[in-house]
């Protein structure tokens, strides 16, 4: 019989077909295997369509002591998970803002600082009116992104219109008509997919890009590589942040005080869709 | 429990309805009555049967013109499973997959499969329960599991592990369908299935990892050959007098453009290494020089563009051989650096496929290109169970 293997479990709520859209979530977990695997802990992805089913999960697999650790993703404000985690007693590790995990640890990217630098970018290029295209508002890092822009457009004097997309193309497509009442000379997505739906959305209202409209792209990708113009994006190394998350899993299951893990800079790949 | 048994005959038509609503994604039975030239009558039975195996269900109306509702089809993802193992030189990737092809479970354990593999078919029991326990997926709904790994090198054949072995082994303990495919064909049918590529494409997908392979499915079945070898892109040689190939062969574009040859290039050139962490792994330093080559770094696109432009010449052999009208770049290679493949396929067929004025060729990127392989381990159960006809095993 094999030895019990020592796992790590990542719970994704979404439908399953959405996971095959999305590579962060590959990547990440890909970065976490380099540091996991040759350790000997294994990770767990199971993908359920609710954040009930999510929950039940932690509740089953502390109960048969199925993994050392979890790793939660997609926190709210006041997420119950954490609350939760802390009672089942499982170690866990959190991907977002220190100030949502209640003394958990986090592996943290700025999302704030990011969301000012492309805004920073965007101004420098002389663009005054600048629309971003958000993820959903229930997630903290969509507010920190857009308090972050909000925050950077009043320093430089730029007038920011700000939408919420899902992150799915259909919400990218209808979030591009509503800011295009404003006229901006620039949009901000916060995924590759959506930034597709709004290269696809100009064209059909017979802008050009970056002619008439600059697109920049949160996460990069081989979409955003093969789109036509190719897209301009904030590029992280989310391998890198999946070996960070990693090491914070394997430090939380050594009953380590818990610390906050600074995630490496990301930074702004110029390509065809920007002046 | 009773399982259904394969019919012997082509797929019948309780699969090309299957196979119809799944890469329609919703339809109704009267666009089915027409697609597939079955009569009413047979549609409705073949319909009724499928949704109350939980197949298919009703997900709703489309406006019709003659004012009476259309009801729509599609497939039900989560009534059932398909499980897929990729077997690798140290680890073993477990995958579930719905209906659909969508990915509800994955881990990869450690597994060492070599002559010091022991008692390969008892650990591989073991890891199937632990899998399935930890996702709480009801062995009831699992339709069987689908075992996958490279193609042996010639002269290598009986180094591996006993696959047919293994397989027969396997059956007999978990009681249910068990299969045996090679990687690169595995992952072809994952995204024929996961991409809803219609059976009347000649589809076919090409798997960079450390060697180069790929997978052709006709009419909605995969191709084999003679021996489950069909594929082996890596070997087709395009420099005759070219570097020399471990399978005896020289010029094969596995020498030029896979994960392996990038990495050996890039490390033989002293600014690229000085400059970019290239110890570790053939994939992790192969990432480092994918990363670079699409944030902007010259020399990385370059070789990265060489190795693409090298894969060209071979892919549009195949293309040419074959007349296929799509193509899904996919494997691990892909994950970073996919889009400067992509480019240069596509420029590469729109100016040499000898059917370029006929039809498009269409050039796409697997959207889980490090899973392809498990992924469509799992996806070949799901095949073999809803739209049954096409599945034959290896061994």
């Amino acid at each position: 019989m094999a030895e019990a293997q020592r796992r790590v479990g990542l719970v994704l709520a979404r439908a399953s077909r959405v996971l095959g859209e999305e590579p962060f979530y590959h990547e990440f977990i890909e970065g976490l295997e380099r540091v996991l695997t040759p350790t000997g802990v294994s990770v767990l992805v199971k993908v359920v369509t609710d954040r009930e089913a999510e929950n039940e999960s932690y509740e089953r697999w502390a109960e048969h002591k199925r993994v050392s650790g979890v790793i939660l993703v997609d926190l709210s404000p006041d997420d119950d998970r954490v609350e939760l985690v802390k009672r089942l007693e499982l170690p866990a590790v959190v991907l977002g803002a220190p100030s949502t995990a209640f003394g958990l640890p986090t592996v943290w990217t700025d999302d704030t600082d990011y969301a000012r630098e492309a805004i920073r970018f965007l101004a420098d290029r002389g663009h005054r009116v600048v629309g971003q295209l958000s993820g959903p508002l229930s997630f903290v890092h969509t507010r920190l992104r857009r308090d972050g822009a909000q925050a950077e457009a009043e320093t430089l004097g730029v007038s920011l219109i700000q939408a919420e997309g899902d992150y799915s193309y259909e919400s990218g497509r209808a979030a591009t008509v509503e800011l295009l009442a404003g006229k901006p000379t620039a949009i901000v997505c916060d995924n590759d997919v959506m930034a597709l739906a709004v290269l696809d959305t100009l064209r059909e209202h017979d802008l050009a890009v970056p002619g008439d409209v600059s697109v920049v792209a949160w996460d990069d990708s081989g979409l955003c590589q093969l789109a036509v113009p190719a897209l301009s994006a904030i590029s992280h190394d989310v391998v890198r942040i999946g070996e960070i998350a990693a090491k914070a899993m394997l430090d939380a299951m050594a009953g380590e005080p818990p610390a906050v893990y600074q995630a490496p800079p990301a930074h702004i790949v110029a390509r065809d869709s920007t002046t | 429990m009773a399982r259904r048994e394969t019919p012997a005959a082509g797929p019948g038509s309780r699969a090309l309805v299957v196979d119809v609503i799944r890469s329609a994604r919703s339809i109704s039975r009267v666009e089915l009555a027409e697609v597939t030239g079955l009569t009413q009558p047979s549609i409705s039975n073949i319909v009724r049967v499928l949704i109350d195996d939980g197949v298919i269900h009703e997900t709703g109306s489309a406006d019709s013109t003659r004012g009476k509702p259309r009801i729509l089809l599609s497939i039900n993802p989560y009534s059932r499973f398909g499980m897929g193992f990729h077997l690798g030189a140290e680890t073993l990737t477990c995958v579930a997959v719905d209906l659909t092809g969508g990915v509800v479970g994955r881990e990869v354990v450690p597994l060492a499969t070599g002559e010091n593999g022991g008692d390969l078919a008892g650990r591989l029991v073991a890891r199937f329960a632990d899998f399935t326990d930890g996702l709480d997926l009801p062995v009831n709904r699992i339709e069987g599991l689908a075992i996958v790994a490279p193609t042996a090198r010639p002269g290598f054949e009986s180094a591996g592990p006993d696959l047919a072995a293994v397989r027969a082994e396997l059956a007999d303990r978990l009681r249910m369908p068990v299969l045996v495919e090679n990687d690169a064909a595995a992952a072809a049918l994952g995204e024929f299935w996961s991409r809803r590529v219609s059976r009347e494409q000649a589809f076919g997908s090409v798997y960079l990892s450390t060697g180069i392979g790929a997978g052709l499915v006709f009419s909605g079945a995969l191709f084999r050959g003679a021996s489950f070898d069909a594929g082996e892109l890596g070997h087709l040689s395009i420099r005759y007098d070219g570097r020399p190939c471990p399978c005896g062969n020289q010029g094969c574009v596995e020498r030029y453009a896979s994960m392996a040859a990038v990495v050996e290039d890039a490390r033989q050139d002293p600014e690229l290494a000085g400059r970019l962490t290239l110890d570790g792994s053939v994939s992790s330093a192969y990432d480092v020089i994918a990363r670079a080559a699409v944030s902007g770094d010259p020399q990385a696109f370059a070789l990265i563009d060489r190795a693409a432009t090298h894969l060209a010449v071979a892919v549009a052999s195949m293309v040419n051989l074959l007349d296929l009208g799509r193509l899904v770049l996919t494997g691990p290679a892909v994950a970073s650096a996919g889009s400067i493949y992509a480019r240069r396929l596509r420029s590469h067929l729109a100016r040499t496929a000898h059917a370029r004025n006929r039809h498009p060729i269409a050039v796409e990127l697997s959207a889980q290109p490090r899973d392809a392989a498990s992924i469509g381990a799992a996806a070949l159960m799901v095949q073999a169970a809803i739209a049954p006809g096409h599945t034959t095993s290896a061994h």
